[in-house]
């Protein structure tokens, strides 16, 4: 349990295990501000047995996949279930990945959860994976997911105009990096 | 002026045809400076076999892709592929596309075919698939291509910096924009003119 890699200061990355999280994973799919807040497709409900066929799909033993790197967050208090999060090298050649996160559960949310497990995910990204830099977007309403990547080192790299369409209104999508010297300069502060 | 969406003066959009199309697309894909310019993956040759499964997959995909090659107009029925120009990732919830074109043998490159190109290109996803915002990705070692975006009205909106790898050296990720109201202004205009 005491992995320094994977180990936070609030939360642990661990295995998503489809036989354990799926129920839980699937009870978020009934928050729809979650669902707008975390991705650009259109808010499902999801089954149980949905999201336990995703977590096989995506990390079962039979099928590992050497670009995407999925875990789910825990909290080190009572090891509960609070969130996911995912990293997917899109060519290996060019050392950068993309990265999603999200806490679930309300009660997880602005109290720093996803900030820690921010930067484990981007000390798993630099020192085990070698990367040379991470990318990440977030919508332009979702202010506290910008506030948290901010607080990690990400710097805003420029927005894509009027790409999401909620209700009538439009909204930009904000692009994020943070380079490996970048994210070395800061590490004594934030590992 | 264009009167159809598939046809220019010089060129037209037509689907690829395999037992033809593989053979030409093959002998590109062995030039790797034309698939650096293209994107960021792995140059990497290809067979005309790995070419047909790559028609195969998009034609399964036709939902979210609209790929058309690029031929001559002349002769009429047989023209010459001089490329591809292709809408990918089609996101029909918020209205988005991203744009990637290629002419692929050297000597047919800035002979304005390209333009004509992605003149048809952009009505049809304006016009006939009622697009709200196009993307376009490219790199700073491919000012050509910025240049081109830029005479088309595509503004740039994120500089993804150090994000690949060539020559050596880190090189920044360019991606453009370009929404249908800034389209709609710079077609009358063409129109008046």
């Amino acid at each position: 349990m005491n992995d320094a890699l994977l180990q936070g200061a609030l939360v642990r990355l661990a295995a998503p295990n489809p036989e354990t999280d799926a129920e839980t994973i699937a009870a978020w799919s009934r928050d729809s501000e979650f669902q707008h807040l975390l991705e650009t497709g259109v808010p499902r409900l999801r089954t149980a047995g949905a999201v336990k066929a995703d977590i096989v799909e995506i990390a079962g033993d039979d099928k590992p996949r050497e670009q995407v790197f999925p875990f789910v967050i825990r909290a080190l208090a009572d090891d509960q279930l609070i969130g996911f999060t995912d990293l997917e090298v899109n060519h290996w050649s060019q050392r950068n990945a993309w990265i999603g996160i999200g806490i679930g559960p309300r009660a997880f949310w602005s109290k720093g959860y996803g900030t820690d497990a921010m930067r484990v995910l981007m000390r798993f990204a630099f020192t085990e994976l070698n990367l040379e830099r991470l990318t990440l977007n977030v919508f332009a309403y979702n202010e506290r997911a910008l506030r948290s990547y901010l607080k990690t080192g990400f710097q805003v790299e420029g927005r894509q105009r009027e790409r999401l369409r909620r209700g009538s209104r439009r909204y930009d999508m904000i692009f994020m990096g943070i380079l490996r010297d970048e994210w070395h300069g800061r590490r004594p502060l934030t590992c | 002026m264009t009167k159809t969406l598939f046809e220019t003066e010089r060129v037209r959009l037509a689907p690829p045809d395999p037992e033809h199309d593989a053979e030409v697309e093959s002998v590109w894909t062995h030039d790797s400076g034309y698939l650096r310019l293209l994107d960021a993956a792995p140059a990497r040759p290809l067979s005309p076999g790995q070419i047909k499964k790559k028609y195969e997959a998009l034609e399964k995909e036709r939902d979210k892709q609209f790929y058309f090659a690029v031929r001559t107009r002349e002769p009429e029925g047989a023209g010459r592929l001089l490329g591809f120009v292709q809408l990918q990732w089609v996101d029909w919830l918020h209205g988005n596309a991203e744009l990637r074109l290629g002419i692929g043998a050297p000597a047919d490159r800035g002979q304005g075919y390209g333009t004509e190109a992605v003149g048809l290109i952009l009505r049809y996803a304006f016009d006939e698939l009622g697009l709200h915002r196009l993307g376009a990705v490219t790199y700073d070692y491919n000012p050509g291509a910025a240049r081109f975006l830029e005479r088309h009205g595509f503004r740039l909106e994120v500089r993804m910096r150090q994000a690949v790898q060539r020559d050596f050296r880190r090189w920044d990720g360019l991606h453009y924009g370009l929404l249908r109201p800034e389209w709609e202004q710079r077609a009358a205009g063409d129109a008046r003119s």
